[in-house]
């Protein structure tokens, strides 16, 4: 089962890597890099291209995605 | 190195959403050096693939998604097939070619497959991919199905052992990472090598909303529908190695790619043209078969003494040098070898087009103008620079023509032959529809966007406003409804069949092309004619001209009834009465000069012999119309304003039509012998002056133009004022040599009609090949003394016929003419009455099995008025009939089409059963008229005529007083009032605008103009049925015309001419009788009783 969440997440890189994700004063350590896909949004209605990523952490698996454009990341979704 | 080997274009129709141009010049861009074309189901864009490839200096790959049905399986799932070389190629062509024959054999034509079997049949020198999202892998492999991922390879195994891959893609969608490790894990396991492929369906991410848009237009959903084929982001592009190394995809497996790629080699262009073999004799070659037959020709056409004799032998030994260094003598002696089958059958042809304007088609019959007499341009035809096959049109009796495509098929092989396909893109109006119906809009509002659209892009301002009216205002979903449809424009949508290209190979087609099923279920290639040309391949086109239909039919009715023989090949084109017709506008029913714009020019022309029937021709097309040349050539022909040359070539090439362009060769001469270019060279200008052009364009072509024309001799000043005459030769235009071969049945056409009107007639009726409704050429018949008589159970036949009636010819019309009556009906009605006449209706339904409708379809028409009379009691004898009938059949369980099952003893009609009943009214009588047979025993008009009169409508006859025995002042024309039924409403693009209204009443016809904000101003009144209209008289020698001011709807015409409901009706209402309802009503009034 996923949550979905649109609420604004940082991520921390390593290089390429994510290595951390903090969610307001929460800090989670980034153990895998599960998967990760893209999405094209509605170009009819001027949505746009977010690349997602699923993340195992210490403390749970989340899905956060980022907008291409603006290269800002947001949480997604949290698996339970 | 990497090779994309699975690339989708837009010939994949509608699943792929770039050209192969774009698609190749990313490649190149992306420093790739190889790149194959693999579309769904075909090799529809591989001629335009390896021609860009060319272009870029990079290795061209052909192969295609091939649809495989599996037991179990629940649809066909797609391999990629890979041809290594030529015969890899002929097996991919055999393979698609059973696809698609299997699929259109099962009804879903566009489902093609072919089975196991099959593909273990023509499998050498292909290379396979496994396939991705379409293969039947990737299903399986999502699913789980590990085991039967297995046995699915086993099988692709045992047929291409070492040519066998396992196709690995990553599209970075979800789940992709989780298959690619069981795709690896499958390769390890089975030991079939992975090749890496990008999947790609369009050149670049900026085409991805294409594809998503044509995806949605594909599946008949809308891009707020889920389905599992929409692309679910913008990767599946021609992506560089490195991102697709970034995926995952294992380094072994994007390099066996390029291995591949290096193994395949294939050149589909082979730049000579390859004709099919003509039928030699024994140790000749076709060059002296060619050149007997020439000579044979030569005789007879140039017998010693004639006119063009020398000049014809100069001309002919310069076509033959042409000819034989092109080494296309086969394709002469093929073309003749239909020509000679065709007159052996009988079935009357004719050659057309360019092919006019060489002395050899015209010596082997193939044609039949001299294009010595008629100036006819031999490069026009064919010269050593031209690239591709001559174009040979040939016209048939349309009625016979397939009779000639079947002997084809036996002569050169039904594995030699195919018809020429049409590449059918997105233009303006099925871009809107498709695109809006995809956003969401209701089907009605998309076909309304879609409607009045013009030619030019959906965002150009007059479309853009329409397409915003009819969605109710501007909203950024309509925006991205213009950007998006502009966008498919050009985006190929389907594949369609060529009007009459066959194409005739030496070798079996499938070293070609695949063939496939058409709509209507002809063997079609995948080429349209420039990629056959590109191909060297023959395309003959085979042509159903109805006219000819026409004219053979109305000599064999002369020659039937009237004992005469006419040698239409023989005519003189000289006759005056000929020539009086075609002067005086009674053109109606004549081959091409029948339009309305064709009887104003005639009218101005005034043609009086076959050069001037040539030109009046060729003046009524888009090229002279738009340049503004039809006013100046007529000026010039009445000597109403002097000639004047910019220069003494022209004076030339341009003499005998007043120093105006008018004919295509005229364009290739200015190009060619003005402005000193090649005949290759002023081919190609021709060809692009043909085309519409923007203002860039043609600029950039002025410049050309004028440079060599100045290297040539000419001042700039000149040069630049003979490229504007050239210029104004817009759009398309006619050769003179097919203008000529075209007149040569207009003459026929209007030889018959003068002389032979009735023969005439009876062919136009049955072949019907104008633009006129059966009415009008009914009416133009009696006003050249011809009868028309209704259809008879006892003397119609299949045809129209002659009969002779008071010493006068009649036209009797078929039971087949009678709506709602099938051809085996009336074959039934004309073999009983062999035994005996029908003698009245009972005995006909007793010995003829017809449908109810049927019946009563022919008691309506008229076909038993000789038996019974013109009233309703036929057809309530007939109700009598079929009720005792129904009551015995249900009894003893007949049925009345069955053959044999006539109930001869169980209907018998009774005097007591038959009340007196009233008669048919006029109206009533021309309504069924209409409705059966199309053409009523008078104008409808005439009902109304007392009416109108008293209203000072006149008959439209009276506009043909004025300037006779009236006075007409152009300057101050009358304004006159007419009514009558609107037969037809034109608005040529040529027109800016104006729309023409061709009215017609009892007393004839008359061309109503109507200019645009006349038009806009009437608005919805101009789509009545039929009209009142005033307005100015027009009068040019005998055409007449009325400028619109005003008009009126006129409803309550009857006849299926019923106006506007609720509108202003004149005259009574139908009165239709329907039986089933009125019979027992009715039996109430009358003394008797129906039982």
């Amino acid at each position: 089962m996923i949550k979905r969440t649109k609420r604004n997440t940082n991520i921390h890189f390593e290089g390429d890597r994510p290595t951390l994700l903090v969610r307001g004063r929460q800090r989670y350590e980034v153990r895998e890099v599960i998967e990760q896909w893209d999405v094209r949004g509605t170009w009819w209605a001027g949505e746009r291209h977010r690349r997602y990523v699923t993340l195992r952490t210490d403390r749970g698996t989340f899905d956060v995605s980022r907008d291409m454009k603006t290269g800002r990341w947001s949480l997604a979704g949290i698996h339970d | 190195m990497f090779v994309h080997l699975h690339t989708r274009s837009w010939f994949s129709f509608r699943a792929g959403a770039s050209s192969p141009k774009a698609l190749v010049a990313e490649a190149a861009r992306l420093g790739m050096s190889s790149m194959a074309i693999t579309d769904r189901h075909g090799v529809y864009g591989v001629v335009r693939f390896q021609q860009a490839c060319k272009e870029h200096g990079i290795q061209h790959v052909f192969g295609a998604e091939v649809p495989i049905q599996t037991p179990g399986a629940p649809a066909e799932r797609d391999l990629v097939l890979i041809a290594r070389n030529r015969n890899g190629y002929a097996n991919l062509c055999q393979l698609l070619t059973l696809a698609h024959l299997n699929g259109a054999a099962r009804d879903t034509r566009d489902r093609p497959f072919i089975d196991l079997d099959t593909l273990s049949t023509y499998h050498s020198d292909l290379f396979c991919l496994t396939g991705s999202d379409e293969g039947m892998l990737y299903p399986l492999l999502d699913g789980g199905h590990w085991h039967q991922a297995q046995e699915w390879t086993g099988h692709l195994q045992d047929i291409f052992d070492e040519r066998l891959f396992i196709e690995a893609t990553h599209g970075r969608r979800k789940g992709d990472d989780k298959r690619l490790g069981r795709i690896i894990r499958l390769s390890k396991q089975t030991g079939i090598p992975l090749v890496a492929t990008g999947d790609v369906r369009y050149a670049t991410p900026s085409h991805y909303w294409r594809y998503d848009l044509l995806t949605c237009i594909r599946n008949g959903i809308t891009v707020y529908d889920d389905h599992p084929e929409r692309p679910a982001n913008a990767m599946a592009f021609v992506q560089p190695e490195a991102e697709l190394k970034r995926r995952g995809l294992p380094h072994d497996a994007l390099h066996r790619s390029g291995d591949i790629a290096t193994a395949c080699e294939i050149d589909l262009i082979p730049g000579e043209i390859i004709p099919p073999g003509a039928l030699l004799p024994d140790g000749k070659t076709s060059e002296d078969v060619l050149q007997q037959k020439i000579e044979i020709g030569f005789a007879r056409r140039y017998p010693e003494g004639s006119e063009h004799r020398e000049e014809a032998k100069v001309r002919l030994r310069k076509e033959i040098g042409i000819i034989t260094d092109l080494d296309i003598q086969d394709f002469f002696l093929v073309v003749n070898e239909v020509i000679e089958e065709a007159q052996r059958r009988g079935i009357r042809c004719l050659g057309r087009g360019s092919a006019a304007n060489s002395i050899v088609t015209y010596l082997l019959d193939i044609t039949r103008v001299c294009p010595i007499e008629h100036n006819l341009l031999f490069e026009r035809f064919l010269h050593r620079g031209r690239k591709g096959t001559p174009d040979i049109d040939l016209d048939f009796d349309s009625s016979r023509r397939q009779e000639i495509i079947s002997w084809m098929e036996e002569r050169f092989g039904v594995d030699h032959t195919g018809m020429a396909a049409t590449i059918d893109r997105y233009l303006t109006k099925s871009a809107v529809q498709d695109t809006a119906k995809a956003l969401g809009w209701p089907a009605e509002m998309a076909v309304q966007m879609s409607k009045r659209c013009s030619h030019a892009p959906p965002t150009e301002a007059y479309n853009a406003t329409h397409i915003e009216n009819i969605a109710g205002g501007a909203s950024p979903l309509l925006r991205i409804l213009l950007a998006a449809s502009t966008g498919l424009l050009e985006c190929p949508r389907h594949l369609g069949q060529h009007s009459g290209g066959m194409v005739l190979t030496r070798e079996p087609m499938r070293q070609f092309s695949p063939l496939q099923a058409s709509a209507n279920g002809v063997r079609i290639v995948q080429f349209d004619k420039h990629d056959l040309e590109f191909l060297g391949l023959i395309k003959l086109d085979v042509l159903g001209l109805r006219m000819l239909g026409t004219v053979s039919e109305a000599r064999e009715i002369v020659a039937d009834k009237q004992d005469i023989t006419i040698d239409l090949d023989a005519l003189p084109f000289d006759d005056d009465r000929v020539y009086d017709m075609i002067c005086e506008g009674d053109v109606l029913g004549l081959f091409q000069i029948e339009s309305p714009a064709q009887m104003s020019t005639g009218a101005r022309i005034q043609a009086r012999t076959m050069q001037d029937l040539i030109k009046q021709i060729s003046l009524v097309r888009p090229g002279p119309i738009q340049g503004g040349l039809i006013h100046p050539f007529i000026r010039r022909h009445k000597g109403l304003e002097p000639v004047r040359y910019d220069h003494p070539i022209l004076k030339e090439i341009l003499e005998d039509t007043y120093g105006v362009i008018v004919f295509q060769e005229q364009v290739l001469e200015v190009a060619h012998r003005f402005a000193g270019w090649s005949l290759d060279e002023a081919d190609s200008f021709r060809r692009l002056m043909s085309r519409f052009r923007d203002a860039t364009e043609m600029e950039s072509m002025r410049d050309g133009f004028v440079e060599s024309a100045m290297k040539n001799g000419a001042s700039r000043k000149v040069a630049n004022r003979v490229f504007d005459q050239v210029s104004k030769f817009v759009g398309y235009g006619f050769c003179r040599s097919h203008a000529a071969s075209f007149a040569l049945t207009v003459y026929h056409s209007a030889y018959l009609k003068a002389y032979h009107p009735a023969a005439f007639f009876a062919g136009l009726m049955q072949h019907r090949p104008g633009m006129y409704a059966q009415m009008t050429l009914e009416q133009d018949a009696r006003r050249h003394g011809v009868r028309i008589l209704v259809p008879d159970v006892n003397t119609s036949g299949l045809r129209f016929d002659l009969e002779m009636v008071q010493s006068v010819w009649a036209i009797r019309k078929p039971l087949t003419s009678v709506k709602g009556v099938s051809d085996g009906t009336a074959r039934n009605v004309i073999l009983e009455r062999e035994n005996a006449p029908f003698v009245g209706l009972e005995d006909f339904f007793h010995r003829v099995p017809a449908a109810g409708n049927e019946l009563k379809a022919l008691a309506r028409a008229g076909a038993f008025d000789q038996l019974e009379g013109a009233n309703r009691t036929v057809l309530y004898k007939l109700q009598v009939l079929t009720r005792q009938y129904v009551k015995s059949s249900t009894k003893n369980n007949y049925s009345r089409t069955s053959p044999g099952t006539t109930l001869l003893d169980t209907t018998t009609l009774h005097a007591k059963d038959i009340p007196a009943l009233p008669g048919i009214t006029l109206r009533t009588r021309l309504e069924w008229d209409l409705r059966t047979h199309g053409g009523p025993r008078v104008h409808p008009m005439v009902v109304l005529r007392q009416f109108l009169s008293d209203f000072e409508i006149r008959p439209v006859d009276m506009a043909r007083q004025f300037g006779t025995t009236l006075p007409y002042d152009e300057r101050k024309p009358p304004i006159i009032t007419v009514a009558g039924l609107v037969m037809f409403r034109q608005r040529p693009g040529t027109a800016k605008g104006t729309m023409f209204i061709f009215l017609e009443d009892e007393s004839g016809f008359i061309q109503c103009i109507c200019k645009p904000d006349v038009r806009d101003a009437l608005g919805k009144v101009l789509t009545e049925s039929a009209l009142i209209i005033r307005g100015a008289l027009q009068a040019v020698g005998p055409w007449r015309g009325i400028m619109v001011e005003k008009a009126w709807a006129l409803s309550g015409v009857i006849g299926g001419y019923k106006g506007r409901p609720g509108g202003h009706s004149f005259g009574r209402d139908d009165r239709e009788i329907v039986f089933e309802k009125d019979v027992p009503k009715r039996s109430k009034t009358t003394s008797r009783s129906v039982k």
